[in-house]
């Protein structure tokens, strides 16, 4: 297993310095942060001054040097448009997206493994055509449709759930119900299909024949041998959350790197874009590795591969 | 479906009623606490900024400035200057107030002010002030005793007064040379401890040389969706919901228009068949104001003659509309063509994405309407950073022919701030050099009071009925959702200062 770590670790490192190129070179290519963070009408001579105190005056690669310079002493440089250390604001959003998207996707596995394993039981049967029907539904359905609806529904008319912010659990219901329809939906899918497979497989049909209780069955022989597929695309689902997480974070005030991530590219607010998505793609590279780690716990064949 | 899939059902059922119950209905606030819902963002409230985030919390509230222009006039009146006077062409000697003290408990007097005024200059800090206001005037300020100040200029400036206004004189306690998010002045509140997730939070404080507003405590959250902030105050989350889009102002007992000091207008640049000023007519002739207002915003708008509001020293009344006349419109571009101008040239319209509300859909219609008279015109939208490098000086070499959609505010109260930054050869953001207009601009800023105002008239009619460099189009209103339980109503300096003192309970 070590050794397997390692490979990946380094496999990660040299992706993450590629996305360090591209993320650098292609912010500058989107616009001079001295127009957006100043007021339209200041004069040329105080942009140029402004422009020269923080480099944008320097040739792009000479502004890189520096960047690569300061991180190898682990300085992700200064936000402009907050005035603190780019780093900070990024860590101290983190756990919120973070926090949101584990709430998204324990729900959203917890419901798919139950409704997807007893869809699979009676294929064609009501329940399965229910749990199809909803979950195809919650697969399809932008999440900017659902926030505005439910916040109209549940804030507005039914007057049960605050309409937005935090500090109180009621105020995460919204958020984490937008973040975790669509990949519950998805999953769903994914274990009814996975479970199909499994039910079909010989081991099944010996334990019905020996009279073991259908629950155990589902849960216990079958589900165990359906999760590969399942943890490849939830795992999918959970790096994609960024996305979700820009809406969520975006309609309901909630502080996360999504809503941090997007007010930082439309202020070029570069040093927060770039510390931001480096560390974002470090979430995913350690999520990666614990998807790994599953499957060879799941699956004695990737173990011994 | 078995009777395990029955109970499972049962049992999530159940669950979600009893958290719906356990909600309950209650979000109000508390007695003499607000909270106002906003779209902007709090990051950067250092008070030597003149942002709008800035007017809306710290100005007046925390950090108070030497003069306040009043609303309704737009003239300085005192704050924490008492009096002024011009004692040589290039020198104010004003009076402070005696008495003040700021939130931290150092005193204010004439070294504040004077440490205050070096701040917004160091070079080492970002002071948007300086950049938009002080770009080409440098104050020299000179301490005469504790409560006199004299603030000297290289040329004579007697604007001092209302320059005065945007003076926010924070505690000297303030890092000379690193900006603040936590700024404290000499005004009725103070800022609370603050972290990037959190609310920002005014609370009053005790010993506020002006008396105790109403309001105890207020809470600014962001809200980035329109609809989200109307929702808020309409169950009780928030008191005021601010910027509220047209479409969700839906409620005439809660919703309040006001012109917020934003005019918009698209300017030509003066090139191909734009340098014909019979071309620049046709293209106002042949737009159905009314009909855009009406139709695609509504009678609060109001139908603009010139770039500010009546309250601006400058605005001029006598002033009207240009008609709606395409059949005018058809005849002068036939006269140009016949004198070989290329009318039929494609001439881009360079909008800038969400703009404002509504924006696109005017530019949309506008073009429809030139051609009706035979103007061909195409739109090409554009995000902020790539608008904005067509709308200052320098301008590209190769500049085409083309109109760009702007919106200008001016809340100073004199014309200066826009006349010679529009109209002047010299402004960065004039397309044109008219010397007579020029001279007019300059007098007018050399002079003062009646003369000054009557200057900056003649010196607007002048550029609209002798340039014609642009298309004038709306005065522009913003919404603001106030909640039962407040005694506020908004007017146009809303949206760039909100003095919290000027809001009451029922």
């Amino acid at each position: 297993m070590l050794p397997y770590l390692r490979q990946r670790f380094f496999q990660s490192a040299i992706s993450l310095l590629g996305l360090i190129v591209i993320v650098f070179f292609l912010a500058r290519l989107t616009g001079d942060p001295t127009d957006l963070l100043l007021p339209v009408d200041t004069p040329a001579s105080v942009r140029e001054e402004f422009a020269q105190r923080h480099g944008f005056d320097q040739p792009v690669i000479v502004q890189f040097g520096y960047y690569l310079a300061n991180l190898l002493r682990f300085d992700f440089g200064q936000s402009l448009h907050q005035n603190a250390p780019a780093l900070d604001l990024v860590l101290h959003a983190m756990p919120t997206t973070l926090l949101l998207a584990f709430w998204a996707m324990t729900i959203s596995l917890l419901i798919a493994v139950v409704a997807g394993a007893m869809a699979a039981w009676r294929p064609g049967g009501l329940f399965d055509r229910i749990a199809s029907l909803i979950s195809l539904a919650g697969a399809s359905i932008p999440n900017f449709w659902i926030a505005i609806v439910g916040v109209l529904v549940f804030a507005v008319w039914l007057r049960v759930l605050p309409t937005s912010g935090t500090g109180t659990p009621w105020h995460w219901i919204l958020p984490v119900t937008v973040l975790f329809v669509r990949p519950c939906g998805l999953l769903t899918q994914v274990v009814r299909s996975s479970m199909l497979a499994a039910l079909s497989s010989a081991y099944v049909k010996t334990a019905k024949a020996r009279g073991v209780k259908t629950r155990s069955i589902i849960f216990v022989h079958a589900l165990r041998n359906a999760m590969l597929p399942v943890i490849t695309v939830a795992a999918d689902q959970a790096a994609g959350m960024i996305n979700g997480a820009v809406i969520a974070e975006t309609v309901f005030g909630f502080p996360g790197i999504g809503k941090l991530l997007i007010d930082s590219i439309l202020f070029r607010d570069f040093a927060v874009i770039q510390a931001a998505v480096l560390v974002t793609a470090i979430a995913i590279f350690v999520l990666n590795v614990v998807v790994d780690i599953l499957y060879s716990i799941l699956d004695p064949r990737v173990r011994h591969n | 479906m078995t009777a395990f899939q029955l109970r499972t059902g049962i049992l999530s059922g159940a669950a979600a009623i009893a958290l719906v119950a356990m909600t309950g209905g209650g979000f109000a606030a508390d007695d003499g606490a607000i909270t106002i819902a906003t779209p902007f963002t709090f990051d950067n409230i250092d008070s030597c900024n003149s942002s709008s985030e800035v007017g809306l919390i710290v100005r007046e509230n925390v950090v108070e400035s030497l003069t306040h222009l009043d609303e309704a006039t737009g003239k300085p009146t005192p704050r924490l200057a008492l009096s002024w006077e011009a004692t040589a062409p290039t020198t104010w000697r004003i009076k402070l107030r005696e008495g003040v003290t700021y939130s931290d408990g150092t005193p204010f007097n004439a070294d504040a002010v004077s440490r205050s005024i070096e701040r917004m200059f160091n070079p080492k800090l970002d002071c948007l002030n300086r950049g938009k206001l002080f770009a080409n005037i440098r104050l020299t300020p000179k301490v005469v005793d504790p409560t006199t100040i004299e603030i000297t200029t290289e040329k004579p400036q007697p604007l001092m007064p209302v320059f005065m206004s945007f003076l926010s004189i924070e505690s000297p306690k303030t890092d000379f040379d690193t900006m603040t998010s936590t700024p404290v002045g000499t005004g009725p509140y103070v800022v609370g401890p603050r972290s990037p997730s959190d609310p920002t939070v005014l609370t009053r404080r005790d010993g506020y040389w002006g008396g105790n507003p109403a309001v105890v405590k207020a809470t600014y959250v962001r809200r980035d969706e329109s609809a989200l902030r109307a929702s808020m105050v309409q169950v009780g989350e928030a008191d005021i919901g601010l910027n509220i889009a047209i479409q969700d102002a839906t409620n005439p007992e809660t919703d309040f228009g006001y012109l917020n000091g934003e005019t918009t207008r698209l300017r030509f640049s003066f090139e191909g068949p734009l340098k014909d000023i019979r071309v620049r007519k046709a293209f106002n002739l042949a737009i159905d104001r009314e009909g855009l207002r009406d139709g695609l915003f509504n009678k609060d708008y109001e139908i603009a003659t010139q770039m500010f509001l009546p309250r601006v020293n400058g605005y001029n009344p006598d002033m009207k509309p240009w008609p709606y006349d395409p059949e005018q419109a058809k005849k002068l571009l036939a006269e140009a063509k016949a004198d070989g101008v290329d009318v039929d040239a494609e001439i881009p319209l360079i909008s800038r994405i969400n703009f404002y509300a509504n924006g696109q859909e005017t530019m949309e219609a506008m073009i429809a309407m030139w051609q009706a008279v035979g103007l061909n015109v195409k739109l090409q939208p554009m995000e902020r950073a790539q608008w904005l490098k067509l709308v200052n000086k320098p301008y590209a070499e190769n500049r085409p022919a083309m109109l760009i959609q702007e919106q200008h505010d001016n809340n100073s109260g004199d014309a200066t701030f826009t006349m010679h930054f529009r109209f002047h050869s010299t402004g960065q953001q004039s397309e044109f050099g008219d010397p007579e207009l020029d001279k007019l601009i300059d007098a007018a800023d050399a002079a003062t009071g009646d003369e000054r105002v009557k200057l900056f008239q003649q010196a607007n009619a002048y550029q609209q009925e002798k340039v014609v460099p642009d298309v004038m189009m709306l005065h522009m209103v913003n919404y603001m959702r106030i909640g039962p339980r407040l005694n506020f109503k908004p007017d146009h300096v809303s949206n760039t200062m909100m003095e919290l003192s000027r809001i009451n309970f029922r």
